[in-house]
């Protein structure tokens, strides 16, 4: 049988040297050991949402361990801590808070806003575990994320890349050099060097410092969809607090989302520029200080492009809530990894990429989307505003099945789980329709399947601990 | 909770579409759907459909049906694969199993490596990595392991059942379930003109039935859907030939009985052979427009072995599919919603996947013209198109992909245009080795494989990471994953001991 394995990418040089870069730099070098790979400094954006991500997803524990990243070292080096629920305060009307959480939403049958998963509870009641594998356990119902001093995260990835034999990183990009055939030539440095390379992989934020230089810049525009285009950014190292929940406030000017780390409180307030002038709705933020970051919501329509790959808010931008961001880069490196091409260039393979990773972030795209759809919305000018949005297709698809009969149509690469839209859909105060098939029960086993849900989550709550105690018995516990 | 009245549901037609559909309901939406079958002994059923897909499990479970049970009265045997002979190349052999080859290395698929050690001529076959290959080669057979981590967990299997026992076993079901048998032939259907949704049937004798919601299982006659309300037909015949079959039952032969579904190439087509325990299904899928149907009967009396217990029965069809499945308050199911030839036992399954989906878009308020009903309706057709879709390409794969030129046949399927969609799979697997994936429908990377690789349809280049590993470890972990195949493979019991120990069982428990 002829043909032979693809000649293998020998140099990838990776703009930005924040997580995505980093991260991007990791999975590569361990992916191809004997290739080169060089990291390259673009400036700082504080525009760059999933570089400057404080908190993760749980579908991020997963990724890291791939990149060989442990939980137990982003504890003991990262200051993370542990969140299993936020908070949604006010957004379906004042004085109104629910609680979404991670992991299993309560069972078909079961209204999930009567009935809140089994981590909201345990975050109500300030309780932790680690979530066992055996599915018959009550507590493997719960998940979580986690979140970390960004400062030490960086450093500690950068650390790992350095050991893998990842090169460079302290040399600034200077300018990016087209090949002429639609990809990049090499990079040229602050000092003049230049870089060759057979993949170019683009970190470098929504400035987009090498995919710039490409002739192709077709985007996709969510701003119809996703109505926040400015995002103050800010820290408040005061304000801390040691829990497993977060906090998103509706304001009538947008919203605020606090994350509390072990380093304060990281905070984010978003709005929209047409609601107002920025100062008027920066200071109803509360904040002291902060940087005022402007996004332009939406996609790259090809995030690959010849040799240029683009990650991260190079690749989409879009308002950081539920801090989807960076999973969102860490889910497309996954896909790419699974298209991960040889030195040659295979349009087909790269078609067949943008086309997947586009479908994902659409879905992401929707899945914040939904947050806007609830019937009763805050008063003021910005949720005025969000009434009249446009929805995709696939998001009201979503919403007619679920409110039409408790149904989830499955999308290909979501990266979403089914559990996540469940909760999702009760945060906003949408209650599921009536299945068919629970519809032919009879009315004592539909109620019972209430109690039984109810049941698990008093069994789990009893087996978890106060976080502060767990947190605190951490180092002992696992040694 | 209020009390909804219950929808009045008449499935037309007591084949295995309709009583699958007619025992699902009534086992899964009592109270929800009030299920009448109205079927005909003059018309009869179409009598095939032997060889089923691994979901047919799942069909059968959420039923409460005990497998043993219903393979006894369905005369069922296991099948863990078919087995393609003659189509790449004429002498050529390969099983499509249920189930996967090896197992991903450092998240590169188990394809790449295998390719890489055959180009240094240091593998077997891809069959010999793949459980479900190895046992159904040796006539064995065993229940897959439920552990996610283990070889024994790496395959499925379907059954191979009696056309004609399969649908009176779930119709007894589904009167235990409360459905309503009513015999008799429809000869008019009564809509109401202002809306044109279906209102009633008149049986001849003249008793008529209305009911709220029509099913459509009969038959490739589309009763409802095609002759009542006209739905157009999408004809999928320049890509898909074969328009007839000659059916044909023998006697099992002495010995071990095949787990597996054989389908072997011929001049026009491809005949089938699926053993059951009592018998043996064969047939003869050929185009009409390359064979008479003399021609096929002697060549089908030519493959088969063994004694003929009936005498050849002609069937024909087209493929394709009515536009849409569900229009109005006539949902489709079965022939009567289009057909893909029996090629990867697929029919049967998309009557089950439209049953599930049927049920979980089940307008429980009753069959409006428009709102929730509507809903309903365009979520069905989605689903049911997007299934037809990615199955016509699959099957057109297999007749596309072939070296054979000694037909006019042959010919034309080798150097037909395909869809576009298929193309570029195709495409895609030559320059990278890489499989298009989806996460929704029927076969998966392992079934693209098989069929790419059976029929010689090799990647130029695969996946760089497959160079990674230094020669010598490559071709040693490859030939342990062999051993351990035909070692578990080897442990299993043969097939017909199985079926015999798995009768002693429910002997015993009864
Ligand atoms: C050659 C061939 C091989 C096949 N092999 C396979 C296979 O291996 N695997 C697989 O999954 N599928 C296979 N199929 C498809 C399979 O046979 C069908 O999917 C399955 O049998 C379902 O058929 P049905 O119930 O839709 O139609 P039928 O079996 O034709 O049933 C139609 C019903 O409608 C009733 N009816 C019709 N007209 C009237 C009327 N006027 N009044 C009242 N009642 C009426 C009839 O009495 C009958 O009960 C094969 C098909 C063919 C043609």
């Amino acid at each position: 049988m002829p043909g032979s394995a693809r000649d293998a990418l020998r140099t990838i040089v990776v703009a930005g040297t924040g997580p995505v870069g980093l991260a991007a730099a990791i999975a590569l070098r361990r992916a191809l050991p004997s290739s080169m790979v060089t990291l390259v400094r673009t400036p700082d954006d504080p525009a760059a949402l999933a570089d400057s991500a404080a908190t993760f997803l749980p579908q991020t524990n997963a990724f890291h361990d791939r990149l060989g990243i442990d939980e137990k070292g982003l504890i003991l080096r990262c200051g993370a801590s542990h969140r299993l629920a936020l908070a949604f305060a006010g957004w379906t009307g004042p004085d109104h808070t629910t609680l979404q959480a991670y992991g299993a939403a309560p069972p078909d049958g079961v209204d999930p806003r009567a009935n809140p998963a089994m981590a909201a509870t345990l975050a109500a009641a300030e309780r932790f575990a680690i979530a066992p594998d055996d599915p018959a356990l009550p507590l493997s119902d719960i998940d979580h994320a986690l979140r970390v001093n960004p400062e030490a995260y960086r450093n500690h990835l950068a650390a790992l890349a350095r050991h893998l034999g990842v090169v460079g990183g302290d040399r600034l990009l200077r300018a990016a050099v087209p090949d002429g055939k639609g990809g990049l030539a090499e990079v040229v440095l602050e000092d003049g060097t230049r870089i060759g390379g057979d993949l170019f992989v683009d970190g470098s934020g929504p400035a987009a410092r090498l995919a710039s230089a490409l002739p192709l810049q077709d985007r996709e525009d969510w701003s119809g969809q996703l109505p926040c285009d400015r995002v103050l950014v800010a820290r408040q190292e005061d304000q801390f607090r040691l829990t497993t929940m977060d906090e998103v406030a509706a304001m009538t000017t947008g919203w605020r989302a606090s994350s509390f780390g072990r380093d304060g409180c990281h905070a984010h307030f978003a709005f929209q520029s047409d609601c107002g002038p920025d100062e008027a709705a920066v200071g109803a933020a509360g904040f002291e200080s902060g940087t005022l970051v402007a996004i332009a919501p939406g996609r790259r329509a090809q995030a690959w492009q010849a040799n240029v790959l683009c990650l991260g808010d190079a690749a989409a931008q879009f308002e950081p809530l539920h801090w989807m961001n960076l999973s969102l880069a860490h889910a497309q490196m996954a896909l790419f990894l699974e298209h991960l091409p040889g030195r040659e260039d295979e349009p087909l393979e790269r078609a067949e990429y943008n086309r997947r990773a586009g479908a994902m972030a659409d879905r992401v795209r929707d899945f914040i989307a939904l947050h806007y759809c609830a019937k009763h919305r805050p008063e003021g000018r910005f949720w005025a505003q969000v009434a009249t949005l446009e929805r995709s297709d696939s998001l009201a698809l979503t919403l007619a099945e679920y409110s039409g009969r408790g149904r989830l149509p499955y999308f290909e690469d979501d990266m979403v789980s089914r559990d996540a839209w469940k909760l999702a859909m009760a945060t906003i105060g949408l209650a599921p329709g009536m299945a068919p098939r629970i519809a032919a029960l009879p009315v004592a086993s539909q109620a019972a399947l209430a109690d039984q849900h109810k049941a698990r989550v008093a069994a789990a709550l009893r087996q978890a601990i106060p976080y502060p105690q767990w947190l605190a018995a951490y180092p002992k516990a696992f040694p | 909770m209020t009390q909804r009245k219950p929808v009045r549901v008449m499935v037309v037609g007591g084949g295995t579409a309709g009583w699958s559909a007619a025992a699902a309901l009534a086992r899964l939406l009592p109270g929800v759907a009030e299920v009448h079958v109205i079927e005909s002994a003059d018309v009869g059923i179409v009598g095939v459909g032997e060889a089923t897909l691994p979901h047919v499990r799942q069909f059968v479970q959420q039923l409460g049906i005990d497998e043993a049970d219903f393979m006894r009265a369905t005369h069922a045997t296991f099948k863990l694969g078919i087995d393609f002979r003659n189509f790449g190349r004429i002498g050529d052999s390969y099983i499509h199993p249920f189930g996967t080859f090896g197992r991903e290395v450092a998240h590169v698929p188990f394809h790449h490596y295998w390719l890489q050690c055959r180009a240094r001529g240091v593998a077997a076959d891809i069959g010999h990595y793949s459980l479900a290959v190895q046992a159904a080669r040796a006539g064995r057979f065993a229940v897959p392991r439920d552990d996610d981590l283990s070889l024994g967990s790496s395959y499925g299997y379907a059954y191979q059942f009696d056309a004609g026992l399969f649908g009176p076993y779930l119709g007894t079901f589904a009167l235990q379930h409360g459905a309503r048998r009513t015999e008799g032939t429809i000869e008019s259907v009564q809509r109401d003109p202002l809306t044109g949704t279906v209102v009633s049937v008149t049986l001849a004798g003249g008793a008529q039935f209305s009911a709220d919601l029509f099913i459509d299982c009969s038959g490739f006659r589309s009763l409802l859907l095609g002759e009542a309300l006209d739905e157009p037909w999408e004809d999928w015949s320049h890509w898909l030939p074969c328009d007839r079959a000659i059916a044909m039952p023998t006697a099992s032969p002495a010995g071990e009985i095949e787990p597996y579904t054989r389908a072997t190439a011929l001049g026009a087509g491809w005949a089938w052979r699926i053993p059951l325990q009592h018998r043996v299904g064969n047939g003869y899928v050929y185009a009409s427009a390359f064979l008479e149907d003399d021609a096929a009967v002697a060549a089908l009396r030519q493959t088969v072995q063994g004694k003929a217990l009936a005498e050849p029965r002609q069937l024909r069809f087209r493929a394709g599919r009515r536009r849409n499945s569900w229009v109005g308050n006539v949902v489709a199911i079965g022939l009567s919603s289009g057909f893909l030839e029996p090629l990867e036992s697929t029919s049967i399954y998309l009557s089950h996947m439209a049953i599930t989906r049927l049920i979980d878009l089940f307008p429980i308020d009753g069959v409006q013209p428009s709102g929730a009903a509507e809903a309903s309706r365009r979520e069905f057709n989605r689903l049911v198109d997007m299934e037809y879709d990615r199955i016509r390409d699959f099957l057109i794969l297999h007749y596309h992909a072939t070296t054979r030129d000694d037909s006019p046949f042959w010919d034309h399927v080798r150097t037909m245009t395909v869809p576009d969609s298929l193309a570029e799979k195709m495409a895609l697997w030559r320059r990278t080795g890489r499989i298009a994936k989806y996460g929704e429908g029927l076969f998966f990377e392992p079934s693209w494989v098989a069929v790419y690789l059976g029929q010689n349809v090799a990647p130029e280049r695969w996946d760089s990471r497959a160079a990674l590993p230094q020669a010598s470890a490559l071709e040693g972990a490859l030939a342990r994953l062999e051993r351990e195949i035909a070692g578990l493979a080897s442990a299993m019991p043969g097939h017909r001991q199985f079926l015999t120990m798995q009768a002693a069982r429910l002997a015993n428990a009864g």
